[in-house]
């Protein structure tokens, strides 16, 4: 996939409004964040990427054709309960007997192949989010979508979720589109933030974390990157999350 | 806690077979014999009489009228739930259908199709079938949509969609269906046997109701029960404690 560009002029539900002209572009291996206040659009928008909703005026340009191939990793895991952690992988995939290697590899990343009996209801919170990050990649995606994957976690078990998602992005090449109502998340996670008014949803302020892919001699810090968009564009930031304190790993993801 | 429930329920039937066995001896009468005379004939039944004969008769009729209730009614069942507009069209003739006494429909039945096999099948069928579809159209009503937009999203195959995540949401209502259905089918079979059919438990039972042999009446329904009792233990129980084991 060379990428795909999304132009959506408007998203209405009834009378109500919920994204307008709103334009942005995935490239194949990007790291975006969408961050905005609850009730944005966000998840609006992801099922519009994915498929799941086809009613809005606008269109989703493949650049090489497409449709490409789209996965999603919703707010909640979503798991079938009656099927095993193996199962639950086995029923996204095309031909799961022909790709049983590809679902050790992943259930072996997880750190699940030896619950991969388990039926979901057997397994933690964090555990639950980490299969269904799996499921996700069991069809090698060319655009994965997560929908605020790391809330309701406490932090240790959000903070390992969030370094599995930065290595598999890593290791496979995926365009990732991250939604968010918290800049830390995104921050720690992105390239690139695409920051959203509250509905109807359009893009207000665009912010790229890693210029090295611009300019290699430029790499931004991302606690003066978050301290920076608190003290100057705190009008964008109304209704976000910011946790204070934070130390972040890394400015370099790749 | 499990052993402790069973004794208590030994504990209760064998108060209940003394009590019967204590009452049947002081009042001497043929219309209540005790469990004992009541065994005796079940074996006479059972080794000189038709009785196995009788029973596979009437289990060949319960299976027939079990399977098209249960096909049909989950049919009508998940149209109902599934599209509103059936729903609507179908809702108050389903409703008639809960409502009319069964037997209405069995003598209705006879009248219009004649005294025939066909005709006892599906009395028994049209009576259950109603049940199954207003039980099947609870459950595809309570599906979880989110779970199907994860098919939908990873574009699954239809038939393993329906396989994995359709179906297992609706088991347990299908399960409550077939469970009900064949404690009311049997029943009903045993009304179209003694109205119109000249084999079956339920001739035979029209039968003994004739000589007002009330042992043989308590046997019969003795065997009936116990080969129902065994259908619920051995095939139903089973099968749902395998469909649900991931609840455990």
């Amino acid at each position: 996939m060379n990428g795909c560009r999304v132009k959506i002029k408007d998203k209405s539900f009834g009378e109500m409004s919920v994204i307008q002209n709103l334009e942005f572009e995935i490239l194949s291996d990007a790291f975006i964040s969408l961050v905005g206040p609850s009730g944005a659009g966000k998840s609006t928008l992801l099922n519009i990427l994915s498929g799941l909703d086809a009613e809005f005026n606008g269109s989703l340009e493949w650049v090489d054709g497409g449709p490409g191939c789209v996965s999603y990793v919703f707010q909640d895991p979503r798991l079938m309960p009656w099927l095993s952690v193996r199962e639950n992988i086995e029923l996204v995939m095309k031909d799961a007997n022909d790709d049983s290697s590809w679902i050790d590899h992943l259930l072996h990343r997880i750190e699940l192949n030896e619950r991969a009996d388990a039926f979901p209801g057997q397994l933690s919170g964090g555990m639950q989010r980490r299969v269904a990050l799996a499921r996700a990649m069991a069809i090698k995606p060319d655009i994965l979508l997560l929908d605020e994957p790391f809330s309701s976690l406490d932090a240790p078990t959000a903070a390992s979720l969030r370094e599995l998602v930065l290595d598999l992005w890593r290791d496979h090449s995926s365009a990732v589109v991250l939604v968010t109502h918290n800049l830390n998340e995104a921050v720690e996670l992105a390239d690139q933030i695409l920051f959203l008014s509250k509905g109807p949803a359009s893009i207000i302020h665009q912010e790229t974390l890693n210029p090295s892919r611009i300019d290699p001699d430029v790499v931004r810090d991302p606690d003066n990157l978050t301290r920076d968009l608190l003290n100057c564009q705190p009008e964008i930031l109304s209704g976000i999350a910011v946790v204070d304190g934070r130390n972040y790993k890394s400015a370099n993801k790749r | 806690m499990l052993q402790g429930s069973n004794w208590g329920r030994w504990l209760f039937l064998s108060v209940f077979l003394c009590i019967w066995q204590i009452a049947a001896y002081l009042l001497e009468s043929n219309q209540l014999p005790g469990p004992l005379a009541v065994l005796q004939s079940l074996w006479s039944h059972l080794t000189e009489g038709d009785l196995l004969v009788s029973i596979a008769v009437t289990l060949r009729r319960v299976i027939l009228a079990f399977t098209i209730a249960m096909l049909a009614g989950i049919l009508v069942g998940f149209l109902m739930g599934r599209f509103p507009l059936i729903d609507t069209i179908l809702d108050g003739v389903l409703i008639m259908g809960l409502n009319i006494p069964a037997l209405v429909v069995i003598i209705l039945c006879y009248v219009w199709f004649g005294l025939v096999e066909a005709a006892a099948v599906a009395a028994v069928a049209i009576n259950k079938m109603p049940l199954v579809a207003v039980t099947v159209r609870e459950g595809v009503r309570a599906i979880d949509h989110q779970l199907l937009q994860v098919g939908e999203v990873f574009r699954v195959p239809l038939l393993r969609r329906l396989i994995h995540i359709y179906l297992p949401q609706l088991y347990p209502y299908l399960m409550a269906a077939a469970r009900s259905g064949l404690s009311l089918i049997w029943k009903i079979v045993l009304v179209v046997e003694l109205l119109g059919r000249s084999d079956g438990v339920g001739f035979q039972l029209n039968t003994f109701f004739q000589f007002f042999d009330i042992t043989s009446i308590l046997a019969y329904t003795l065997a009936f029960v116990f080969v129902i009792y065994s259908i619920e233990s051995l095939l139903m129980r089973p099968l749902e404690n395998h469909l649900t084991r991931w609840r455990s």
